[in-house]
């Protein structure tokens, strides 16, 4: 019985103070099908590396690496971040493009 | 067929104003009605026209003192038969918002982070000029530290506030703004607090260099906590307005 409409708004965003969050939900238009399924899929992967970086800091703090361990997962993560980088450029996606509009919930990142 | 766009859900009301180019209709169940327009993207080229149309329309409703239940975002049913329906599955619901906000109205204000310095450095940044995998990560753990100083600092603020205007609020509502750069704070206020809600609030605007940064009264929009939404809208985008996609 109740469908959405593609007139969608959100009207929190219309009075809530002028200033519209640069967040937007994943745009995947026929026309720019590749770029929205780029920042969907990078957003993803943005959203898993972060959370593995806490886990790293997490496991850190817990004393159960060693000085090289440290080393080498720090390594990996900083590899991670430049080639998310490139990947982004790559897309023509800015750093604030990969995050998702969760609604009521609030963005993904 | 004409396929209802929902505005809203009022309760014990006959008659609102209805003109172009937002003509809105009304169907009613027992004391509740809810109010709808056909597909806005029929009627307006632009987006922005509709909802400044439909702002000016909630306006004019609320000289009328009615209270109105504003649904937030696009939503319509297949046909108007199914708006009996509606009422009828949500009374209930209706019924607990309606006594909620009856002789309320929203007031919103933004407050700026003064201090906000480290949202300015963007995460993929941390990896510049970095000579160890243990300096990167010891950035990622500086950054959570800063995040998390962020974040208490702006929970600090909403409390002040909040505890400052508690003998004049229904309810609150907050948000901190992605880059936690901004604070929005939204308040239920009882209509007849009005006077001293502003006077508080202003009160404490002034503490904090921004006295005018509120606006209202509102409709209650945050504080109309029951959904109609299927959860798939969540990831929905709507976009295209422009292209005049239109799907009535």
């Amino acid at each position: 019985m109740i469908e959405d409409d593609e007139a969608g708004i959100n009207i929190k965003r219309l009075i809530d103070f002028g200033k519209q969050n640069p967040v937007g939900r994943v745009n995947a238009n026929q026309d720019n099908a590749n770029q929205g399924l780029a920042k969907l899929v990078l957003t993803l992967v943005e959203l898993l590396r972060r959370v593995m970086e806490h886990e790293a800091l997490r496991r850190i703090d817990g004393g159960t690496l060693t000085h090289g361990e440290i080393e080498e997962m720090g390594e990996t993560f900083l590899k991670l971040n430049n080639k998310m980088t490139e990947m982004r450029e790559i897309f023509g996606l800015k750093e604030e493009d990969l995050n998702l509009d969760l609604g009521p919930l609030g963005n993904l990142m | 067929m004409k396929r209802p766009y929902l505005l809203g859900f009022v309760r014990n009301c006959t008659d609102f104003p209805s003109e172009a180019p937002l003509s809105v209709e009304m169907t009613s169940l027992g004391e509740h009605s809810v109010i709808w327009c056909k597909s806005p993207m029929e009627i307006f080229t632009m987006k922005q026209d509709f909802l400044s149309a439909m702002l000016q329309w909630f306006e004019k409703i609320q000289h009328l003192q009615l209270t109105v239940l504003p649904i937030q975002s696009g939503m319509r049913v297949s046909d108007e038969g199914c708006l009996v329906e509606l009422l009828r599955s949500y009374k209930k619901e209706l019924d607990l918002c309606f006594d909620k906000v009856e002789g309320c109205s929203e007031y919103c204000l933004t407050i700026l982070n003064n201090d906000w310095e480290f949202a300015r450095l963007s995460y993929s940044s941390l990896g510049e000029d970095v000579q160890s995998g243990t300096e990167y990560l010891d950035r990622v753990r500086v950054r959570h530290q800063l995040i998390e100083k962020e974040v208490l600092k702006a929970r600090g603020v909403i409390s002040h506030f909040c505890l400052r205007l508690t003998p004049w609020i229904e309810d609150y509502w907050s948000e901190l703004t992605q880059a936690r750069r901004e604070i929005n704070l939204s308040f239920l206020v009882r209509n007849t607090l009005k006077p001293g809600f502003i006077n508080e609030l202003e009160n404490l605007l002034n503490e904090v260099n921004a006295p005018d940064e509120w606006t209202g009264p509102w409709l209650p929009f945050h504080f109309t906590s029951f959904s109609l939404k299927p959860e798939s809208f969540l990831i929905h985008e709507s976009l295209n307005w422009e292209k005049g996609r239109l799907t009535s």
